[in-house]
């Protein structure tokens, strides 16, 4: 039997019985083994929820996303830039959306839509990269080379790592990704991974049967990509999108996102990011555009989860390194600033506002006040969520925020 | 190494890759020679004043992907290497990108200035910039003034472009931002200081107090042991190898303070020293886009290529063509010339790797070999017995094509590839085990490293 057939024969499979030639890859001999031994022992499969990160780079302004409109200080503070109260979407008698985020209400309504507030870290950093590194890694103390999510995947067991067990889409790999033992493939499109197949995939691997320790990395990117490709290539069946996702590089990249959730490729955790929101000249449009271009491709990502019927297996939790200055500078914009919203998407949290918004009166160094930790943040997903233990991941205890309404429970 | 294999080593690292022709040029010069040949650049006559014009064609303006194309013709043609190599360097230093810079003449405009004072003072370049056009508008200086400072363009001054983080504080980025009101654009004009947008009353900065303006700042900034660290270490990992020891950096700094901020003279002390020549140094390096995308090019000849055909009246759409893959590819590879990720620039080393990189460098071999497309003059050219004897074995064509390539490969990743050549169908002609040989040379890991 020709190798090669019989691999991705297997991969249509969804790779569940044990007979596995020689050829067909390590990871594949594990997965399958590891299902069919748990088939065997009747025990139930993996916990099998997916979580979705979107970073917003640049330092999104979190005030005039989520606005303390009655308040008369951010109207002083913010002379050219305050929202108007007439144009704010309310969400109570005091905080509103800015109207260009107005497609999330909905989700609110529905019990689907989380915000929470004046998250941040001590001692704020006010670079955008340390900032982003503190984020990515969960670790304002030192500089770090894993980041949170690669921490969580290398707690899996082995027998559930397969080559897309985390994807980051983008041709840049966040170090949030990186693990000791797992680093995860970049996907900039699933179109050029499909064409990594066949003959030449054959020939490349071929060409990488080496061992050499300098060139270990670009063996392994290789390995990785190559694996992945067959694997995409395999599962990747005709989804169709119900729904039609925004033209931005943004929506089109929750869209395979959608693509792979669609082909159960057993992918734990998506990563993608979206740029922009370091507005420190004349925000006014470009921040309305940037709200605009998140509401409505999560808004449309959601709403394809909701029509394939996975929605209830995906948890969304969005970011940026730091908020805004609250006090606008002379140039209409804003400086680097401290605490912001983090937003969240599933159908089992607690949706609303979580969290007070942030005092404009007592502020730090002309800043918001974070009252939640982001790692706060963080416990909950990895706990509540993913079933993970979140001080081996986060190096150290944090009280988990209310957000995750039905905990999951460890295999 | 032998004296041929150091200068190939230098030629990758201060040059634009080691082709055969220029590792002979430079080999007659001896070492010493050749680092101060490289360095000695404005002796080499280079004219490409015509060039934009040309790549414009009918179009009224300059816009991105002709200003990208000028930057690429540039880089695979010309005599100057080490020019356009410090050129990169100080568009990954100051990283500025076309997305919020509306005209492109401006990031040319930008890019001549690196080129203008690519191996001169560091404090006229920091001059230059805080005063250049696409600077000021990209990292909003233009809009910074008096009373309510836009801090945008100090601390990045600070964090990325002298000091680095750590070592300064908020209160200095507050008052720096207070010395740069009023660095501002006269439209259509240019730089110009506007007095009555300028803060001139005291600024408290890294200690010192005085009404200073942004050239005190940047006086204050480039005589600071930081600064000087900074960026005789960015240089160094620039050209040899992450982490320095730190007497290598120490005997940087001196040589940066005593040349007077000469970014030539610290260049020169890295290209002759021995941690440069080191093991540790020798083919460690991951290839940039630039240098994986522009070098393989260069070395199969491309560059002499372009120029023959600069001279035809109008530039052949074949030239157009390989320009635009160039430019492509490496944008897909992640190095978007005139458009870093941030303001950081790019994440170099290893950070160039990743499964998706890794399958476009994988693709533009494949385009570069495929006889069908871009690649039918390369595998003709490669495929002339002046280039090989008819007679040759495969393991001595696969020899000539590495020779060619600068390409060091692994035993293994040689018998590798003979191997997949013999059992592949279809390869038997010449043409065809060219096209297949020079596809796995480049997607080799081994091809990935300078």
């Amino acid at each position: 039997m020709n190798p090669k057939l019989s691999r991705r024969e297997l991969l249509r499979q969804g790779a569940t019985f044990i007979a596995i030639g020689i050829a067909a890859p390590g990871w594949l001999a594990r997965l399958a083994t590891a299902d069919a031994q748990r088939a065997h022992k009747g025990q139930r499969a993996p916990n099998d929820r997916i979580l979705v990160v979107v970073q917003l780079s640049g330092g999104n302004d979190g005030l005039n996303t989520v606005i303390p409109y009655t308040e008369a200080l951010y109207k002083q503070l913010r002379p050219t830039l305050a929202i108007p109260e007439s144009e704010v979407v309310p969400l109570n008698e005091r905080i509103g959306l800015h109207p260009a985020f107005a497609k999330v209400k909905p989700l609110i309504e529905a019990g689907q839509f989380a915000i929470i507030q004046g998250v941040g870290y001590p001692n704020p950093n006010r670079s955008h990269f340390r900032s982003m590194e503190i984020w990515q890694t969960a670790n304002p103390d030192k500089v770090e080379g894993t980041g949170w999510l690669g921490r969580y995947l290398d707690t899996l067991p082995e027998s559930e790592r397969n080559p897309l067990i985390g994807i980051a889409l983008g041709r840049e790999n966040p170090v949030a990704m990186n693990g000791q033992k797992v680093s995860v493939p970049c996907v900039a499109s699933l179109e050029d991974f499909k064409s990594l197949a066949g003959e030449e995939a054959e020939a490349l691997r071929a060409v990488y049967a080496i061992q050499e320790q300098k060139t270990a990395p670009v063996r392994t990117a290789t390995l990785k990509a190559l694996d992945a490709a067959e694997m995409i290539r395999a599962k990747l069946g005709q989804y169709r999108s119900a729904v039609e996702y925004p033209r931005t590089p943004f929506a089109q990249a929750l869209q395979q996102i959608a693509q792979l959730i669609a082909a159960n490729t057993g992918t734990r955790v998506f990563y993608c990011s979206t740029g922009g929101f370091d507005t420190h000249a004349q925000q006014a449009r470009t921040h309305a555009t940037l709200l605009q271009n998140v509401a409505e491709g999560l808004s449309a990502f959601w709403a394809d989860l909701q029509a394939m019927g996975k929605a209830d297996k995906v948890l969304v939790l969005a970011f940026s390194e730091f908020g805004r200055r609250v006090a606008e500078n002379g140039s209409a914009g804003t400086d680097h600033g401290a605490a912001a919203p983090m937003f969240a998407i599933g159908k089992k949290i607690q949706a609303g506002l979580l969290g007070e918004h942030p005092s404009l009166q007592n502020l730090q160094d002309g800043d918001l006040r974070y009252h939640i930790d982001f790692r706060s943040v963080y416990a909950a997903v990895l706990e509540d969520w993913l079933g993970a233990d979140s001080q081996a991941v986060l190096g150290g205890k944090f009280n988990k925020v209310s957000l995750i309404l039905s905990p999951a429970t460890l295999p | 190494m032998t004296e041929r294999e150091r200068i190939a080593h230098l030629l990758r690292r201060a040059g634009l890759g080691a082709s055969k022709g220029e590792v002979d040029y430079y080999l007659r010069l001896g070492y010493r020679g050749a680092v101060e040949a490289l360095l000695d650049y404005e002796k080499i006559p280079e004219d490409y004043t015509d060039l934009l014009r040309r790549l414009q064609g009918d179009s009224p303006q300059v816009r991105p992907p002709h200003a990208k194309m000028w930057w690429i013709f540039r880089l695979l043609t010309t005599r100057r290497p080490l020019q356009e190599r410090m050129v990169l360097f100080w568009h990954n230093h100051f990283a500025t990108s076309a997305s919020k810079v509306p005209r492109a003449e401006l990031m040319i405009l930008q890019n001549e200035t690196f080129r203008r004072l690519a191996l001169g003072s560091f404090r006229d370049m920091l001059l230059a910039v805080s005063r250049d056009p696409a600077m000021l508008l990209w990292l909003d200086n233009h809009l910074n003034r008096k009373g309510k400072p836009n801090e945008n363009y100090a601390r990045e001054l600070l964090e990325l472009f002298t000091m680095g983080i750590g070592n300064y504080t908020e209160q200095d980025v507050k008052e720096a931002a207070r010395a740069f009101t009023g660095w501002t654009l006269r439209p259509r004009a240019g730089f110009q200081f506007v007095p009555a947008q300028h803060d001139d009353g005291e600024k408290v900065f890294l200690g010192q107090r005085g009404n200073f303006d942004g050239t005190d700042i940047i006086d204050i900034l480039v005589k600071h042991p930081k600064t000087a660290e900074y960026i005789c270490t960015k240089l160094f990992r620039f050209f040899a190898y992450d982490n320095p020891e730190p007497a290598v950096v120490r005997a940087l700094t001196r040589t940066y303070f005593d040349s007077g901020y000469h970014i030539g003279a610290v260049v020169k002390q890295i290209l002759l020293s021995e941690a440069f020549l080191s093991s540790r140094a020798v083919r460690s390096m991951v290839k940039c886009p630039m240098d994986f995308v522009v070098g393989t090019l260069r070395c199969l000849g491309v560059g002499q290529w372009l120029l023959t055909a600069l001279q035809a009246e109008t530039l052949p759409q074949p030239a157009l063509a390989i320009l635009r893959f160039a430019d492509q590819s490496m944008q897909r590879m992640e190095m978007s010339l005139f458009y870093p990720p941030s303001v950081k620039g790019w994440d170099w080393g290893t950070a160039w790797i990743n499964s998706a990189t890794m399958t476009e460098r994988i693709r533009f071999a494949d385009t570069l070999a495929n006889p069908r497309t871009l690649g039918r003059g390369i595998v003709a050219l490669l495929s002339n017995p002046s280039f090989v004897p008819a007679d040759v074995d495969d393991e001595q064509l696969l020899n000539r094509l590495c020779e060619v390539l600068d390409a060091s490969l692994s035993t293994q990743t040689q018998q590798n590839i003979l191997k997949i050549v013999r059992t592949t169908a279809g390869s038997a002609d010449r043409s065809a085990k060219t096209s297949l040989m020079l596809r796995l040379v480049c997607a080799s890991a081994e091809y990935q490293f300078m």
